[in-house]
């Protein structure tokens, strides 16, 4: 990109080992995604990023992740946007970053373990929370019981909800509070049904019946649990904004090289201006985001700020993402609308990802809630 | 304040100290010249405020330290520059922050001795002599032409849209001393006070003063000259990098964005504050949205500056998205506004004071100022993407 953040040699070396890893199973996503009965996973990808210690990477040492920053995350999610890397990424990391902040120390061992060391995938069941980050929103239910707790309910957008090991989910427990629990994917009434979404990704409707769960399913680190997941939410959002960056890029570049190549009226038809101030834009787009989103992870995740920078930088990079994608299709033509070229799939996660963990309204709403509080406060 | 700029703990107190610069020398006096003028011109007040600002050093901050600079982080000029615009102090003079970084790093030894210390001191002021009535954006085609006659130049012609052209002490002026097309260009330094050198006034919606200004057989040294014969366009193309960046700096738009948000709390429609109002609360996040992306855009921008003179596309970029935002924020301000809207300065109940209806007259030149926003996105596609060059002569295709 023209105004390249200022990757350190270490980032820039990260960077580079990500690029590798994904581009090495390029053509493996791109078949998974173009199966829209798969779960959207790549085993063979998924190895080696457990392998390279990539999903835990900011999980602190004495857990077994690898202790490194926030914004050595946000460097592996661009570089998976750029690959339209499976969605079992985010899921799971998202899942990690809950547990690690929630949990007390023995759920963060044992939990975690299973997800940097052996290949676990998780999720978070959560939806209702990046609507409204409140508990009177949750449309499910943790009862209290001799044996531990009682979970009822649904969750109507849970990603990778059958291939996870486990998942977080949201509840109201019996005095109104939130709470999170850590569910079994197979545990007894617990109900699956795979939805039919828009980026051919692997999200369920799931419901929870009568789930009966050990004292211990209970993440029971903080007291205010809705507090401490706020963080987790701004992290999720700010490493998506990596990934809309990431994707932006990669499509940018296929198509300002397509329009370099083709050829009409006996010129290449990117040395039309009507073409490149199409592009321009683009590349303004991402710059701007790049430099923003970068400056949000480094705020990652507890500054004052993180929230609204958060928001505002996913706001930027949810739109950036889907207007370089409709850009995209209206310069490349036929040749961009025919299946066989797997632009639609970018085109179909740029939405994908700007509905998921709030969409731009509900961003947008955060960051006016958080302009307009400035003055209450004084 | 609602934008927070959350500089680095070294940086904060930079910052402060700029503050509190600013509140003891940017005096009421000399914000009520600024109201007061038309011509663009400086008061007493104003004068000595530049006068405290060139003695502070910070005129010269990001130049080397071999010539009179400070060679500090290019970071902290920027923040020097956003503090300044967002307390509403009008854009330094280009001399120092687009056109002495050029001659320090092209021009000749002699040009460097005869004209930096006096710019850093401020008592040498361009104004940019480029645009003619026939050459605007088509810059390369200028005609206003400099022949060599013994050790002087003698120049004749005319410019247009010079900016400051009747109060600043020089014209940094492209005049053709080649053949046609850009290679035959070069830039020369004519004081505003040579004999020939005839100044008349253009007003314009944005309520400034920018000139024509006719030279007739004006003689100069030919020591004027910048850096070698017909190599001007790279000077220019240079200072037009510096221009842009310059004209990305966003503490305007942030204040702009600011006195907005401040404004909807106070206006009311049906009887509630426009900021409870859910439409007009996405309409300001989504600016603050584009706003913060441009904000720190600006910093990774300037932290790519080399010896205080910018990188062509990223200033470009920069350049685009500023001054649209220019446009949008005030358009976005009298919509929501409703009827008060339309109020300006001097009406008792204009909204801030009448900015926002000011600042949409005056928004355009933004947009075609230092190169028109068309012409930026041939740059960004052209340098920054690669794409192949769109052929622009006729008898090129």
């Amino acid at each position: 990109m023209a105004v390249p953040v200022m990757y350190n040699s270490e980032q820039k070396e990260l960077a580079a080992l990500c690029r590798e890893i994904f581009s090495n199973h390029q053509d493996a996503i791109i078949q998974n995604l173009k199966d829209p009965a798969a779960v959207t996973h790549v085993s063979a990808l998924w190895d080696d990023l457990v392998k390279s210690g990539l999903i835990g990477i900011v999980v602190p040492t004495d857990v077994g992740g690898s202790g490194g920053s926030w914004t050595d995350l946000a460097i592996v999610f661009r570089e998976a946007g750029r690959a339209l890397a499976p969605t079992t990424l985010s899921s799971t990391v998202f899942a990690a970053t809950v547990i690690d902040r929630l949990g007390n120390d023995t759920q963060r061992r044992t939990l975690l373990a299973p997800l940097l060391a052996k290949g676990a995938i998780a999720t978070v069941a959560a939806s209702s929370l990046w609507t409204v980050p409140s508990a009177a929103g949750l449309t499910a239910s943790l009862a209290s019981v001799d044996a531990g707790w009682v979970l009822n309910g649904h969750d109507g957008f849970v990603a990778n909800a059958e291939a996870s090991e486990f998942h977080i989910a949201a509840a109201r427990d019996d005095r109104g509070t939130a709470a999170f629990v850590v569910v079994p994917a197979k545990a007894e009434g617990v109900r699956l049904t795979r939805r039919v979404t828009f980026g051919g990704d692997s999200q369920y409707k799931v419901t929870y019946e009568r789930v009966v769960l050990p004292f211990e399913a209970r993440l029971n680190g903080p007291d205010k649990a809705l507090r401490a997941f706020q963080p987790c939410l701004d992290v999720m959002r700010v490493l998506q904004a990596g990934e809309m960056l990431g994707g932006a890029e990669h499509i940018l570049q296929v198509t300002a090289e397509y329009v370099t190549m083709r050829e009409q009226f006996g010129v290449p038809i990117g040395s039309f201006q009507a073409v490149q101030h199409l592009l321009a834009n683009v590349a303004s787009d991402l710059a701007a985001g790049e430099a923003a989103w970068w400056h949000a992870a480094e705020l990652l995740p507890d500054s004052p700020y993180a929230h609204v920078e958060a928001a505002a930088t996913n706001a930027w990079l949810a739109r950036s993402f889907v207007d370089a994608s409709v850009t995209a299709h209206e310069v490349h033509g036929g040749i961009g609308f025919a299946r066989d070229n797997p632009l639609h799939l970018w085109s179909q996660r740029a939405r994908q990802l700007e509905l998921t963990g709030g969409t731009v309204r509900e961003q947008l709403d955060a960051v006016a809630d958080a302009l307009y509080e400035d003055r209450n406060d004084d | 304040v609602t934008t927070d700029t959350r500089v680095t703990a070294d940086d904060a107190e930079w910052q402060e100290e700029i503050r509190d610069f600013l509140s003891e020398n940017f005096t009421n006096a000399a914000r009520a010249e600024l109201r007061n003028t038309r011509e663009g011109d400086m008061g007493p007040a104003m004068r000595h405020f530049w006068k405290r600002v060139g003695e502070n050093g910070w005129f010269s901050l990001t130049w080397p330290v071999e010539y009179g600079g400070q060679g500090i982080d290019p970071v902290r000029r920027q923040i020097l520059i956003d503090e300044f615009e967002y307390a509403g102090v009008p854009m330094m003079d280009m001399t120092v922050t687009c056109l002495a970084p050029v001659i320090m790093k092209h021009g000749t030894d002699l040009n460097r001795r005869e004209w930096i210390p006096g710019i850093a001191r401020g008592e040498v002021t361009f104004a940019l002599g480029y645009s003619e009535p026939d050459a605007g954006t088509d810059l390369a085609s200028l005609r206003t032409s400099a022949r060599r006659e013994g050790d002087q130049w003698v120049i004749d012609g005319e410019k247009t849209w010079n900016t400051g052209g009747h109060y600043q002490t020089h014209q940094w002026l492209a005049v053709r001393t080649g053949g046609p097309g850009y290679l035959g260009i070069s830039i020369i330094i004519v004081p505003m006070s040579a004999p020939g050198v005839t100044v008349s006034p253009i007003w314009t919606w944005g309520d400034h003063r920018t000139n024509s200004v006719h030279f007739d057989g004006v003689r100069v040294p030919v020591g004027n000259l910048i850096g070698e014969m017909n190599q001007g366009w790279r000077y220019i193309a240079a200072a037009l990098d510096n221009e842009r960046g310059s004209l990305g700096s966003v503490g305007g738009i942030r204040r702009l964005l600011d006195e907005l948000i401040e404004a909807t709390r106070t206006t009311t429609r049906i009887c509630r504050p426009l900021c409870e109002d859910p439409v007009v609360r996405q309409q300001i996040a989504e600016l603050y949205s584009a706003v913060n992306a441009a904000h720190w855009l600006s910093y990774s921008v300037a932290s790519h500056l080399e010896d205080g003179n910018y990188a062509t596309v990223p200033s470009t970029i920069l350049k685009v998205m500023v001054t649209e935002l220019r446009t949008r924020i005030s358009r976005t301000a009298m919509s929501i506004l409703g009827l008060a809207g339309q109020l300006g300065t001097g009406d008792a109940d204009a909204p801030a004071g009448g900015v926002f209806e000011q600042q949409y007259r005056v928004a355009p030149m933004f947009r075609f100022g230092g190169g028109t926003n068309e012409v930026m996105r041939d740059v960004i596609a052209q340098r920054g993407l690669k794409l192949p060059r769109t052929p622009r002569r006729k008898e090129a295709r």
